[in-house]
């Protein structure tokens, strides 16, 4: 049965090839950052002088920056920040977000109107201006840019699962479980959360992109990461000054980090709410 | 007669539900309310059926989700087992749902589609606290044998079933609390002919097996021929005529059940002495506050003064416990 299962779910995955993909370069992106470090001799901070600048070659797969510094070791520990900070960002956002707007959703008229109009006032900013604010306000560095980029992302978070909370609260089952007896909490947690999983998860993972690209915006004015920490988005910022010059790989290479990381989370949040949904096609018995 | 069966299990008295109408003018705001139930009473004994039969926007489901305080409502008193509901707290109400439990029309809707069979016929025992789990498993798979859903198929999920099945398993949702009350909500409308008759027949034979008394709402009159102990006909919210079914049905007073018994086809009779009636259910403009609620249609009363001046109550007529609320009860006969 055990087996069986599992398969099952091996062929589906194969089966689906871009799907596969997906699961494959989420898998690089997240093993390599836990596992480079160790294994790649050269770190990220280290510096050759010999060879400022170095294109891509056996010694530097991803070329050195303008110090010698070995552009591939930076690529696996931005990849660490960058996918930390998205999660981060992710469930601070839910959790905050999330809640504000299930109270919103289900505590009635006047609670609704409170918690609404302060989350509109927090969209009324840009997000990346508020997440710029914030960290001004609160100190220049990576942990604050996480804070900003999370508190800017609520308001996405809040609005959807207030949205989601009263179309299903609606629904006859949710009538039916007040008749057999159920308390408000089982009912929230049982029968209203389960069914925002489909929305929560695209928005998690849009979010997720959303946090990747705004912290590399953030290191790219220089709010976020510092220069010698190896943050794409800084690295980004650092390597554009010399792609003109022809030293391409100083941007390329964390730009594609961030269009992977990025991509990745929206095919596999799209497909793991296919899954989930049992009446989706692709749950049909073939 | 012990004194615990002396009482009846549910007493409806007055119930009341109103809506406020909307208004095209958001500037006027409406006084206007629909009343949706408008003071209906009825009492239901242990081990007895009761109906409430009407056409589509007669009150009937509002009626049925009053008695369970799905909706709250405006006026009147529900008391069961001598404990009135309106005035219970969240909690204690919560504690007496375990006693008296729902089955809806919409089977597809009120099934969490996210949860397994099992789960959802598991859930109220889980709610509810009673036994664990090992007992809970035993008394689901009994629940789903005695419904006739095979224990095997307990782990799929609702949309795998037809829509017979799905109700089945409404009914053991329902039932898996041993509940004294079932309010029944057109259980049987949503499913076809031949499904009806096995799901009308499970019913019975539950009531036979478990003791319960049903709140029947239904608008097949030969269903609720069948299926009733006892029957009120719901018009606009108000209660036309109630009494023995077989009374009822025999003896019609009111001039709107008339006209309901003579649209039932008969066998061995020819299907020309219908009662027309004329015009629909509108419940705002009818002037429906003051008069007979029926008389727009009523081929009795329509220009009669004191059925637009005075509302009937209703008042003993014909045998044993039938009442009729009509000015000229009996006036209209349907045509042999």
């Amino acid at each position: 049965m055990k087996r069986d299962w599992g398969r099952t779910a091996l062929r589906r995955v194969w089966a689906d090839k871009v799907f596969a993909l997906a699961l494959l370069i989420a898998a690089l992106l997240i093993l390599g950052p836990l596992l480079g470090p160790s294994l790649w001799p050269l770190s990220p901070l280290d510096m050759d002088f010999g060879a400022p600048l170095a294109a891509p070659s056996l010694a530097h797969p991803m070329g050195t920056d303008s110090n010698g510094r070995d552009v591939f070791a930076r690529f696996l520990t931005g990849a660490r920040i960058s996918l930390a900070v998205g999660a981060v960002v992710v469930l601070a956002g839910l959790i905050v977000g999330g809640t504000i707007g299930v109270v919103a959703g289900l505590g009635g008229r006047i609670a609704d109107s409170i918690l609404m109009r302060l989350i509109d006032a927090l969209a009324a900013f840009p997000p990346l201006i508020l997440a710029m604010a914030v960290t001004v306000a609160l100190g220049v560095g990576l942990k604050t840019a996480a804070i900003g980029i999370a508190l800017s992302s609520v308001p996405f978070f809040a609005r959807l699962m207030r949205g989601d909370i009263l179309r299903i609260k609606t629904l006859p089952f949710v009538e039916a479980s007040v008749a057999m007896g159920a308390k408000r909490s089982r009912i929230v947690g049982r029968h209203l959360l389960p069914h925002t999983t489909p929305t929560m998860l695209v928005q998690c993972a849009s979010v997720f992109g959303y946090a990747i690209l705004t912290l590399a915006g953030l290191g790219f004015i220089g709010l976020g990461a510092q220069i010698p920490e190896p943050e794409w988005g800084a690295m980004i910022t650092d390597g554009l000054q010399y792609a003109l010059t022809g030293q391409w790989w100083l941007a390329l290479f964390p730009g594609l980090g961030v269009l992977l990381a990025v991509v990745a989370a929206n095919l596999l949040a799209d497909r793991l709410e296919e899954t989930l949904n049992p009446r989706s096609a692709r749950n049909q018995v073939r | 007669m012990s004194p615990e069966t002396a009482t009846p299990l549910l007493i409806v008295d007055r119930l009341e539900k109103s809506f406020a109408a909307r208004n095209s003018n958001p500037f006027k705001p409406s006084r206007e309310k629909l009343r949706a139930v408008d003071g209906i009473s009825f009492t239901v004994e242990r081990g007895e059926t009761f109906g409430l039969v009407g056409e589509s926007g007669c009150g009937k489901s509002t009626a049925a989700r009053a008695i369970l305080r799905l909706v709250e409502p405006t006026g009147g008193r529900v008391s069961f087992d001598g404990i009135d509901i309106a005035g219970l707290a969240p909690e204690p109400m919560r504690k007496l749902r375990r006693r008296m439990q729902m089955v809806f029309q919409d089977s597809t809707g009120t099934l969490d589609p996210r949860m397994s069979v099992r789960d959802l016929v598991e859930e109220p025992l889980i709610v509810h606290g009673l036994g664990d789990a090992a007992a809970r498993r035993a008394k689901v798979d009994a629940m789903l044998e005695l419904v006739g859903i095979r224990p095997e198929f307990a782990t799929r999920k609702p949309h795998q079933f037809s829509g017979g099945q799905r109700q089945r398993i409404g009914i053991a949702r329902a039932l898996v609390l041993e509940p004294e009350l079932v309010v029944l909500d057109e259980p049987i409308s949503a499913l076809d002919v031949s499904v009806q008759a096995q799901i009308l027949n499970l019913l019975k034979d539950l009531q036979e097996r478990l003791g319960l008394s049903y709140v029947f709402i239904v608008h097949d009159l030969t269903v609720a021929e069948f299926f009733c102990d006892r029957l009120a006909v719901l018009y606009l919210g108000q209660v036309m005529e109630s009494g023995a079914a077989s009374e009822l049905f025999s003896n019609p007073q009111h001039p709107y059940t008339v006209s309901l018994l003579s649209a039932v086809p008969r066998v061995g009779t020819k299907g020309s002495n219908r009662i027309i009636l004329e015009g629909e259910v509108s419940p705002l403009g009818s002037g429906a506050s003051t008069g007979c609620a029926f008389r727009a249609r009523c081929p009795v009363g329509r220009d009669r003064p004191i059925c637009a001046s005075d509302r009937p109550v209703l008042a003993p007529r014909g045998t044993g416990d039938h009442t009729v609320a009509c000015h000229f009860p009996g006036e209209l006969r349907a045509a042999p």
